[in-house]
């Protein structure tokens, strides 16, 4: 059976990342296995804008994996970027092997508020969710509420759940599906 | 209009940019291809259709600038979009001037580059709307058409023609899910302006900042953020109609705001100076209790006599239940044709569920239960198994949660999928056949 294999990166807490990881399992019906922490730094910081490029990461994430039906996410402490942009929360390989998220603009206390544990945990399951979502080749979903949503600022991430809509549900176990009958041939 | 059905052409010579920004608007699912140079976009141009194109001014060869000329000479309808390093923003302001529809400065915020996409498309959309309708009204008469025969419902449609002639406003009210903006729409097909754009904003959608600046636009530099000057939904609507969802969830300063617009037929952008003079007209639509809000003070007195001038109330499906089985037909061809899955129907069982059903969420929960159910369907009709659990509970104001109803609701589907065979249920069931009367009784189930 395929799995997800879930890495902590730039000293990410192994705790806080095994909080996310039974939920993830089951939203996914996949097992988990949690990998021992990696620095990402050497390959992946970008001095000039102080941040770590989630392109880079995803590479990394993606040469550990042999190919096959197997998804790898990394979670970071990191600031993250793409060239264009001032930061993401995360990226994805549609339809790839490898999707990474930060947790730095996840917490409270990036914005000058107050910590807050429950949101924290909140936040970064639907960001997992969601950046794992798209490996299996899920696009943004318009539906009120679905996890596939996309969130461009951080209320966006507490207006939406950790669940599918029904489409993306749908579309996600056609693909188990299918991969599961590849596997029997 | 789907997000699929829009190409996006990024144009940079450098490798990181245009790789990343080409991955990340592939996840909003927009058709999107790139290109290193001016010479292979217009290569790409020549042969495919791009609705936006993001063009970098700073490339070698053909720069930016060069490149947006020849787009224009191509055509005019393709909305480009300029990207700019920090250093170069007079340029791109000299770009605004030749025919960009804006510009943003790298790196961008998600957000910005998100909004600013979205309104280039829905800039498009708007024109290419108008095109359409100019040509072709009555066929966009039937894409839109409101399903039912009901005697209700034909009422509302009268009240649509006689109101959509005049320039009175409209407060359209109904629960949710009832369709309102079809309503809207038919009332700005029928109507003179219909050859002008209908803008919809859903103002409960927004948090009440972004509201704001989304109806009245704002300036560049308005507000931290605000990098580029934007034209609020009221400009765009200019010559047509604006429909305003949900309007009971706007705060009380948009409501005075909104007001004076609604008055003075001006709009001030955010950050500006100078009121624009506007042609348009207002539907307004709500699910609440809108004097009930008045008396609380939660929605202002003066602002409520100005959109209740005419009222269309929208019949729930419960009142006009008659209409369910030609909405549950419209909407299995709907989605054969968009699944491309070989549905013919639904059994009379089913739809003797559908029409039983209470649907509190109205057209829009039956349209999502036969989304649902054409999703699941393995036969030729769909049928009852393909049914949500929450058809089963019939009796209206149940409570659907309670162990009653869904041991209810379970028993029945058992009972349908055996054609009521009262041994076999009750070994499915894992009960004996004196339990499973019993129940039937309890329950008050009948075939
Ligand atoms: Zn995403
Ligand atoms: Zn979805």
């Amino acid at each position: 059976m395929a799995a997800i294999y879930c890495v902590p990166l730039d000293g990410f807490p192994q705790e806080i990342l095994r909080q996310v990881v039974p939920e993830l399992s089951s939203i996914y019906s996949t097992p988990i296995r949690l990998l021992p922490e990696m620095q990402t730094a050497e390959k992946a910081y970008e001095p000039v804008r102080r941040q770590h490029s989630s392109t880079a990461i995803l590479q990394l994430l993606k040469s550990m994996l042999p190919d096959g039906e197997d998804r790898i996410l990394g979670v970071t402490t990191a600031d993250l970027f793409i060239p264009i942009l001032t930061f993401v929360f995360g990226e994805a390989q549609l339809n790839g092997p490898a999707a990474v998220v930060s947790g730095q603009r996840l917490q409270n206390e990036f914005y000058g508020l107050k910590a807050n544990a429950a949101v924290y945990h909140e936040r970064l399951l639907k960001e997992c969710v969601h950046e794992l979502g798209h490996t299996y080749g899920l696009r943004h979903c318009l539906s009120a509420g679905c996890v596939m949503q996309k969130s461009t600022y951080v209320e966006n991430i507490d207006l939406k759940t950790a669940e599918f809509c029904s489409a993306c549900g749908g579309f996600l176990q056609e693909h188990h599906r299918s991969s599961n009958m590849l596997r029997e041939v | 209009m789907k997000t699929e059905d829009f190409g996006i052409l990024v144009v940079d010579d450098e490798f990181g940019v245009r790789d990343s920004l080409t991955r990340w608007l592939q996840e909003d699912n927009y058709r999107v291809d790139s290109a290193a140079s001016a010479k292979e976009a217009l290569q790409k141009l020549d042969h495919t259709r791009w609705d936006v194109v993001l063009v970098d001014l700073k490339m070698p060869r053909m720069d930016g600038i060069e490149l947006l000329q020849r787009i224009r000479e191509i055509d005019e309808q393709i909305v480009v979009v300029i990207i700019t390093a920090y250093a170069t923003v007079d340029t791109a302001v000299e770009a605004m001037k030749i025919g960009a529809y804006d510009y943003v400065t790298k790196p961008v915020d998600p957000d910005d580059i998100s909004r600013l996409i979205q309104r280039a498309l829905e800039h498009k959309t708007l024109a290419k709307e108008n095109i359409l309708l100019k040509s072709n009204i009555k066929e966009m008469q039937g894409q839109y058409k409101i399903i039912g025969e009901s005697l209700s419902l034909r009422k509302c449609l009268e009240m649509v023609e006689t109101v959509a002639e005049t320039e009175s406003t409209v407060l359209i009210r109904g629960e949710s899910g009832t369709g309102k903006e079809l309503f809207a729409r038919a009332i700005h097909l029928a109507s003179h302006r219909r050859y002008c754009p209908l803008v919809t904003v859903n103002c409960g959608a927004l948090p009440d900042t972004l509201l704001e600046s989304e109806l009245f636009g704002h300036e560049k530099g308005a507000f931290t953020g605000a990098q580029y000057r934007r034209k609020g939904r009221f400009e765009l609507a200019d010559g047509g109609t604006i429909f305003l969802d949900e309007i009971s969830t706007i705060s009380p300063k948009t409501q005075i705001d909104l007001l004076r617009v609604l008055e003075t037929k001006q709009v001030t952008r955010l950050g500006g100076s100078k009121p624009l003079a506007l042609d348009f007209r207002v539907i307004c639509a709500t699910n609440e209790n809108l004097e009930t809000l008045v008396k609380e003070a939660r929605f202002r007195e003066d602002l409520y006599y100005r959109l209740n001038v005419f009222t269309i109330h929208i019949p729930p499906l419960r009142e006009r239940r008659s209409d369910i089985p030609l909405l549950t037909d419209y909407f299995i061809q709907k989605y054969v044709q968009a699944m491309n899955k070989a549905v013919s129907g639904i059994t009379s069982e089913a739809m003797d569920l559908m029409v039983r059903y209470s649907w509190p969420g109205n057209v829009r929960e039956l349209e999502n239960v036969i989304e649902r159910a054409m999703v699941l369907c393995k036969q030729d009709r769909i049928d009852i198994d393909a049914l949500p659990l929450s058809l089963y509970t019939q009796a209206i104001g149940d409570n659907q949660d309670s162990l009653d109803s869904v041991e209810r609701a379970h028993i029945l589907r058992v009972l349908h999928r055996t054609g009521w065979n009262i041994t076999q249920s009750a070994a499915t069931l894992e009960i004996d056949r004196s339990t499973l009367y019993n129940k039937i009784k309890k329950f008050d189930l009948a075939r």
